[in-house]
């Protein structure tokens, strides 16, 4: 299958660090071909609010393999040839290839979504004249969604009387559709949808440990050992996303939020003691200057960084959740030229390591000013404690060690968390999350361009998470049975 | 007992968002319009939940003379716990404590088989997230509760006697009413509104009424019958899935 008109196109098509079977003999520990594909490619979906994982062309980084697209492009790099120049080229020569066989042109398959090493499915079988007496398959169906808005956003499907009063009237479709987003309305603020569907969303990114939180009455000598409070976390991952707030206060709130009598959260901006003095920790022991969301809770920091001197647990947790970048599957590589210098020596310079920690240590080293578990005469659990880089990593000099997010300088995680929460990444995260949870899957090629301007459209909705999910039941991919 | 089974699997059919699993040799009646059933358990004019398109149903056609138009993006969904309790709570007015107890002590749906249900509890159990897909015990406990809904349902109506909220048409000591009586009808008609939110179609009337004798013809205890029917509707693929 050619793709003529695209052809060019094609030449920036190499997201796989293939340098290992070129003939170069310098192993690339970082690896460049996502960056440099998007740079040139922006448009393309894998390029749009992240970056290619590695699996695109690879079975495995270390030892390297190749998928069937990986070993095409690998196939044309021409010998002596540094890697970015060779690269462009042996793109452009595979580009109306079909490593998959699947029908579909190699170039095709990136500019849809899809992956050129995995054989699509089937099209869609046409309907040969059938019909459907209850759904409009393959359109918009307004009572389906109702019901599917009931059940995931209220928790419960609609009840006999409320599918007859939906339909009541023969209404049309933008009426029905009104009456489903006064439903959604209504959902969004049940206690069903505030108080479980959501906050299980936030559950693999909080981690809580019953064992460690605040009502923990595991006791090491006299004292309980509450670790920290996640219910802050919660709290604050609720109200970022409800009620038409800002979702970016997840990654930039300088307040926590207690819970008042009546259910209403309430706004603390001072440091916030432990709950009582048998427990070890609790509370919320960083200056408001120095918060930044989620990735300042105590809990967050005392769990994440624990007790280590580099705290790259804590980074790629963070890149992972609110990024949708998950390090460890060699996805969101963006190496830093320079990166890894290893600077707690703990080998990560060599090449199997430098793959990711080129990128992973750079995310790190702004959550190194606060500490995780710090065992001393005073334990201290998530503090801000700008000495400790220097203090507890022997190789830490503050003029070189700097941070960098998604390509850009940050000084210290307040803007660290500024920057990742004015993401692309971020945007399309937070749509990601909820696209599954309402569908279980992510978005199929045919819906990334209602699925990109879901995410796209979260500035002009004021980054309400709300909003953002009126948008959702209004997709296709939402509402066609 | 195998009644009830071709019973649940013409109605595991029953929607045409499902899977094309469903057997050929299963004659089912073809679709037909919906109907609403009047307070006499038989078709009557008018009724909105089940006349247009209420997105709620389906028709028994699988493997019929008159196929119908199935989806073709597999984007039906499992209904979890909560949705899957709230439900089973709605349809049969019973508060989610009572629809099912392992040993009369752990609610079955929010602690006892919570992962097979789609639900997670970090905090008791460490699982951060609920599994993507139904687990291979979820069809066993999904029958399971909603069985031990069906017949608390009963019992309690049971003492209601005639005033029994779901089974109050029946003579729950006695034997089954037959096929085409009012009772039969009225049951069957309460259940789809009650667990699928629409009316029932004549096909699928026909279909559950089946449960009124046993595999001799012989009629079953209306007892029986009723935690059959309730089970049939509860257990469809339609009441699981949306």
């Amino acid at each position: 299958m050619r793709v003529g008109s695209a052809r060019c196109c094609a030449m920036a098509i190499a997201v796989c660090s293939v340098t290992a079977g070129l003939g170069l003999r310098r192993a690339h520990a970082e690896p460049l071909a996502p960056t440099t594909l998007c740079a040139s490619y922006p448009d393309i979906p894998d390029c749009t609010g992240k970056v290619p994982a590695c699996s695109l062309c690879h079975d495995s980084t270390d030892p390297p393999s190749w998928n069937s697209f990986g070993l095409e492009v690998k196939g044309q790099l021409s010998a002596g040839v540094p890697f970015a120049t060779a690269l462009v080229p042996a793109l452009a020569a595979v580009a109306d290839d079909d490593a998959d066989m699947d029908g579909v042109s190699n170039l095709a398959e990136l500019q849809r979504g899809s992956s050129p090493s995995v054989a699509d499915r089937a099209a869609p079988s046409p309907m040969s004249g059938l019909t459907n007496p209850r759904y409009r398959i393959g359109d918009y169906d307004p009572a389906f969604a109702f019901r599917r808005v009931s059940t995931l956003y209220c928790g419960r499907s609609p009840s006999y009387a409320e599918m007859s009063a939906f339909m009541e009237g023969a209404p049309d479709d933008a009426t029905l559709k009104q009456r489903m987003h006064a439903a959604l309305d209504r959902c969004l603020s049940s206690d069903y949808w505030r108080n479980e569907g959501l906050l299980r969303l936030a559950d693999k990114r909080i981690k809580p440990v019953l064992a460690f939180g605040k009502d923990t009455d595991i006791l090491i000598f006299e004292y309980r050992l509450v670790v920290g409070d996640y219910d802050y976390d919660y709290r604050l991952w609720r109200y970022g996303l409800s009620e038409d707030h800002d979702m970016r206060e997840l990654l930039t709130a300088q307040f926590h939020l207690v819970q008042a009598a009546d259910g209403t959260l309430q706004k603390v901006t001072g440091l916030i003691e432990k709950p009582d003095e048998k427990a070890l920790a609790g509370g919320q022991p960083v200056p408001a200057e120095h918060r930044a969301g989620l990735l300042t809770t105590q809990w967050f920091l005392a769990y994440n960084t624990m007790f280590s001197p580099m705290p790259r647990v804590s980074a790629a947790q963070a890149y992972r959740s609110y990024l949708g970048a998950d390090i460890a599957a060699s996805e969101g590589l963006r190496p830093v030229a320079g990166e890894p210098v290893d600077v707690d020596k703990r080998g990560v310079a060599a090449p199997r390591c430098a793959n990711c920690h080129s990128t992973l240590d750079p995310l790190a080293y702004a959550f190194a000013e606060y500490d995780g578990i710090a065992l001393s005469s005073t334990p201290a659990f998530g503090t801000y404690n700008p000495g400790r880089p220097s203090a507890v990593i022997a190789g830490w000099n503050p003029s070189a060690q700097k941070s960098v997010l998604l390509g850009k300088p940050v000084s210290n995680l307040v803007e660290w968390g500024k920057v990742a929460s004015e993401s692309d990444e971020f945007k399309r995260n937070i749509a990601d999350m909820f696209f599954r949870q309402a569908l279980n899957r992510a978005a199929l090629p045919d819906e990334l361009a209602e699925f990109d301007a879901l995410w796209q459209s979260a500035a002009t909705d004021g980054y309400s998470a709300n909003k953002m999910l009126h948008r959702l039941i209004d997709t296709h991919a939402f509402g066609s049975p | 007992m195998r009644t009830l089974e071709k019973t649940l699997l013409a109605l595991s059919c029953a929607t045409g968002l499902t899977v094309t699993a469903c057997v050929k040799e299963e004659k089912l009646p073809a679709p037909t319009d919906p109907v609403t059933l009047g307070p006499d358990g038989k078709p009557a004019a008018g009724g909105a939940a089940g006349q247009a398109n209420t997105g709620a149903g389906g028709s028994e056609s699988t493997g019929s003379k008159s196929p119908i138009a199935r989806s073709t993006r597999s984007s039906l969904q499992w209904k979890r716990h909560a949705a899957f309790e709230a439900d089973l709570s709605q349809a049969l007015e019973l508060p989610p404590e009572e629809l099912c107890n392992e040993f009369g002590a752990d609610s079955c749906i929010r602690t006892v088989h919570l992962s097979p249900l789609g639900g997670h509890n970090p905090f008791t159990t460490g699982l951060l997230e609920s599994s993507a897909e139904p687990l291979v015990t979820t069809s066993t406990v999904v029958e399971r509760v909603v069985l031990s809904a069906c017949i608390a349902r009963r019992e309690k109506d049971r003492a209601l006697g005639q005033n029994g909220v779901v089974f109050g048409g029946l003579d729950l000591d006695g034997v089954a009413p037959a096929p085409d009586a009012a009772a039969t009808r009225g049951l069957i008609a309460g259940l789809y509104r009650r667990f699928l939110a629409r009316d029932v179609e004549p096909s699928e009337l026909e279909t559950l009424a089946q449960l009124v004798r046993d595999e001799a013809g012989a009629p079953v205890s209306a007892s029986d019958f009723a935690a059959s029917a309730c089970l049939a509707v509860g257990t469809s693929s339609e009441f699981l899935f949306f």
